[in-house]
């Protein structure tokens, strides 16, 4: 009996994807194609650095380079690799990253779970504390007054400690756990759990999705800061690899700079080659990042977690 | 005892004084003195790092502790406010642009400089921009009579654009590179219409965006390319008075001509895009991709073909020179074909063609390093060490490029001796990989870029071809406040306009007033007030 039910409702099922209109055929079309050059519009830039960036500059002409280059060389990676302060950046690059985004989703993640909960004490005040900084900063002046007389300049905290509390993010954060239901947290303090069990035995797990996105954004900040490191950091071993590449890149176009009023400087036009090789090498790094972390975009946020 | 103590101590210090004169600063130990530290601010792109070879070797020379502030030229004010503001006045600023300067001294950061230690220490850098346009650049460094600054000056922008022909073309059409404006015409015509590159279809043009620059410098003016990429304001004395070029009546003149070529047919469509579509700035893809016959762009460098002339190897021997990198691009897609730099061509008002600004950055100082008079002593002597690349005394260059680069023949060696112009070795490269980009142009940023000309091979040619004549140079070598206030604006009206007047969309005539108040009315006016000014007070002096 139950079988024939669901052997109905299977045909059901399929006659009801037979009769798709004409119309939902031609959307899901226009989709794919959409969506298709969307994909390409965005893979295709990356597409083409890779091939400059893998072209021998002797021989090819770098302007009729579409697809891909028709005599390779390596010589660009080895140039750009060659230069002393990229090793000691890529360490400096990731110890950065790193601890600069666990200090920040370690104090945000907490920051966060507080103003979430409603029995906080004055609650909207704390929170209109952070937002404040969102649309007042002391600008840079004061920053680097302040970073200098703490003494960090030229130390890898002045790069990780200004940005600890990011108040976007932690709003983020927060909005998330407050949609959280009530019901978890007091179901597990009937089981007997305290204040703290609750936070790293039922929170924090179910938090994965929004640790995982704020730290993908913390980490790609990171990684592509520049502007601080030039600021404080004042030794050439010492600085992060976005500098140490900003000035190959800049060395080789530098004519385009001061082309205004300046002489023109002689550069090569191997410099395209070079350019591209070192996007490459600051970029897929941090591109292997996003495989792991997409799991946590994708799945659902809530599967499974209270049952009705 | 003491008397005698005395007298010699007495005439000791008269001996020592005396002997101030002779010194020279090469001869100064500079051990025997304090030890000062120094805060420098160079190119950030060709900063040397703090640990090079290059900054410990000038170091341990000069007795100082150098500090290299690094500011990016993107954030150049930002930067350098910012580290102003901390109380950390770098000591020596290379100011980007020139038309800050004036911005810098009234904030009272900047120290007047005491010339006669100057002469005394950098006799070369204080000769070479006396002898360059009759000492008249000292002025850009000069605020309410007192110098703050001292001039840095590109030598290489003595040589105007050059003027590219595709020579397969010309040879294929029997073809010679025109000298007057008529002959750039028919040339242009032939170009269009007699299918130069033999496809049998009727796809090329004459010239396009960059190309143009050939008749508005035959009408003596520089209006700048419409691509609002590669000139600002260029005001030039145009009927004894400065004007703003693009609003000029000989701007006027040649504007009909243009628009008459439009409809001849002889300028690409495209040229309101401009002739690069990416990649090196130098480079014209409508030239190398046949889609016109001449061009304007880049400097002659870029477009000198393989062997034009020939320099020496690294064994001694003279050899051809490699292409320029833009030629080089050229022959990769044409590996057939040749381009010819030609002249400007002579027209209604002469001949000329656009060259860059001679102008490149002011160098200045802290107050602190230049009131005190130690530090001021350095920070002349360093310069005037760094500037010995510019020095034809074989001796003294030899030991500049010895403490530089190290064994002469393992790591350097002579390009052209009687010149004095060295250069590193393969060797060189592979024993200090990523000097290249960090070291090699630092010295170059250390001191004032200086007038003078170096004698290279490639120079040498540029002047054998007449190069160095029929530049059109802009009155104004930096940006008045009002014109880096309003310059955007009004170049973007200017460039929208001439793609207007030549397409035919507006009409010369007729819409020419139009023109001229709606670039007022968007502060064209204020800056020609500007200039106006300027000019007057500087021809007063």
């Amino acid at each position: 009996m139950s079988n024939k039910v669901n052997k109905a409702a299977l045909e059901h099922n399929h006659a009801r994807k037979i009769k798709r209109s004409l119309g939902e055929h031609i959307f899901d079309k226009f989709n794919f194609v959409f969506l298709g050059i969307l994909a390409l519009t965005m893979l295709y830039p990356f597409w083409y650095e890779l091939a400059i960036s893998l072209a021998d500059a002797n021989k090819v002409a770098i302007s009729k380079v579409f697809i891909w280059p028709g005599a390779m060389s390596l010589e660009s990676y080895k140039n750009v690799c060659s230069d002393p302060n990229i090793w000691s950046g890529y360490m400096w690059t990731i110890i950065r990253t790193v601890v600069g985004t666990i200090v920040a989703l370690v104090l945000g993640f907490h920051f966060a779970y507080v103003l979430s909960k409603k029995y906080f004490p004055n609650r909207t005040f704390w929170t209109g504390i952070l937002v404040f900084t969102m649309f007042f900063s002391g600008g840079m002046v004061p920053e680097y007054l302040l970073i200098r007389d703490l003494g960090l300049m030229n130390n890898i905290f002045a790069l990780i400690l200004p940005g600890a509390i990011s108040a976007y993010n932690i709003t983020i954060m927060r909005n998330f756990l407050m949609s959280l239901p009530e019901s978890l947290e007091e179901s597990a303090r009937i089981d007997g759990a305290n204040d703290i069990v609750i936070l790293y035995r039922i929170i924090v797990p179910l938090s994965m999705p929004i640790l995982a996105t704020v730290a993908l954004w913390t980490a790609v900040g990171h990684w592509n800061a520049w502007f601080d490191a030039m600021l404080y950091i004042r030794s050439s071993n010492k600085q992060v690899l976005a500098i140490t590449l900003r000035r190959i890149v800049l060395a080789g176009t530098n004519a385009s700079t001061t082309s205004m009023s300046g002489e023109e400087m002689n550069t090569n036009m191997t410099s395209e080659t070079i350019k591209a090789a070192t996007i490459m090498v600051a970029t897929i790094p941090i591109l292997c990042v996003y495989p792991f972390v997409q799991k946590y975009f994708v799945k659902g946020v809530m599967v499974g977690s209270v049952k009705g | 005892m003491r008397k005698t103590l005395s007298l010699v101590l007495a005439l000791v210090m008269l001996l020592g004084v005396m002997a101030i004169p002779a010194a020279s600063a090469e001869g100064t130990d500079w051990s025997a003195k304090n030890k000062l530290k120094i805060t420098w601010t160079t190119y950030f792109t060709s900063l040397p790092t703090e640990d090079s070879h290059f900054i410990k070797f000038v170091e341990d020379k000069f007795n100082v502790d150098i500090v290299m502030l690094p500011i990016d030229d993107s954030n150049f004010n930002e930067v350098l406010n910012t580290y102003i503001m901390g109380g950390e006045t770098p000591d020596v600023i290379r100011l980007k642009d020139p038309g800050q300067f004036n911005s810098y001294v009234e904030t009272g950061e900047l120290g007047v400089i005491d010339m006669d230690v100057l002469r005394a220490q950098a006799p070369s850098i204080c000769a070479a921009i006396d002898g360059f346009r009759e000492g008249s650049f000292w002025d850009y460094g000069v605020v309410d009579g007192e110098q703050y600054g001292i001039p840095a000056v590109a030598p290489g922008n003595i040589y105007h654009l050059p003027v590219v022909y595709n020579q397969t073309w010309l040879e294929k059409l029997g073809a010679e590179v025109p000298t007057t404006l008529d002959e750039f015409h028919d040339l242009l015509v032939r170009f269009t219409k007699d299918d130069p590159d033999g496809n049998g279809q009727n796809d090329t043009y004459g010239l396009s965006s960059d190309g143009l620059r050939v008749l508005w410098g035959a009408y003596g003016v520089n209006p700048g390319a419409c691509d609002g990429r590669t000139d600002h304001s260029y005001f030039q004395i145009l009927e004894g008075r400065p004007q703003y070029a693009a609003t000029s009546g000989q701007y006027k003149e040649a504007l009909k001509v243009a628009a008459q070529w439009y409809k001849e047919g002889l300028i690409d469509p495209e040229f309101i895009t401009g002739e690069n579509t990416g990649g090196y700035w130098a480079i014209s893809n409508s030239i190398i991709n046949h889609r016109i016959g001449m061009t304007v762009r880049g400097n002659y460098y870029h477009w000198v073909m393989p062997g034009a002339y020939q320099l020496f190897d690294e064994a001694g021997n003279l050899v051809d020179c490699d292409a320029g990198a833009v030629a080089k691009e050229f022959l990769a897609v044409n590996p057939e074909e040749k381009v010819v730099l030609g002249q400007p061509v002579t027209g209604p008002y002469g001949m000329g063609v656009k060259s860059w600004n001679l102008l490149a950055q002011i160098y200045c100082f802290s107050r602190d390093a230049a009131e005190n008079p130690e530090k001021w002593e350095r920070i002349c002597a360093i310069m005037e060490y760094m500037d010995h690349q510019y020095v034809t005394d074989r001796a003294l260059y030899t030991d500049y490029f010895e403490s530089l680069y190290g064994e002469y023949g393992n790591y350097w060696i002579w390009e052209d001796e009687e010149a004095c112009v060295a250069r590193t070795t393969a060797k060189f490269e592979e024993d200090y990989p990523g000097f290249a980009s960090t070291d090699a142009w630092g010295p170059t940023q250390w001191g004032p870029t200086l007038p003078i000309l170096l004698p290279t091979k490639g120079n040498q040619w540029a002047t054998s071809i007449g190069y160095e004549e029929g530049g059109i140079v802009n009155l104004v070598q930096f940006s008045l406040p009002a014109m880096a206030e309003n310059q955007n604006n009004v170049t973007h009206l200017k460039d929208t306009w001439m793609i207007d007047f030549i397409t035919g969309a507006k009409d010369v005539d007729a819409d020419w007033d139009a023109y001229v108040r709606e670039l007022n009315a968007a502060g064209l006016d204020k800056m020609v007030k500007e200039v106006e000014d300027w000019y007057a007070s500087t021809q007063a002096e």
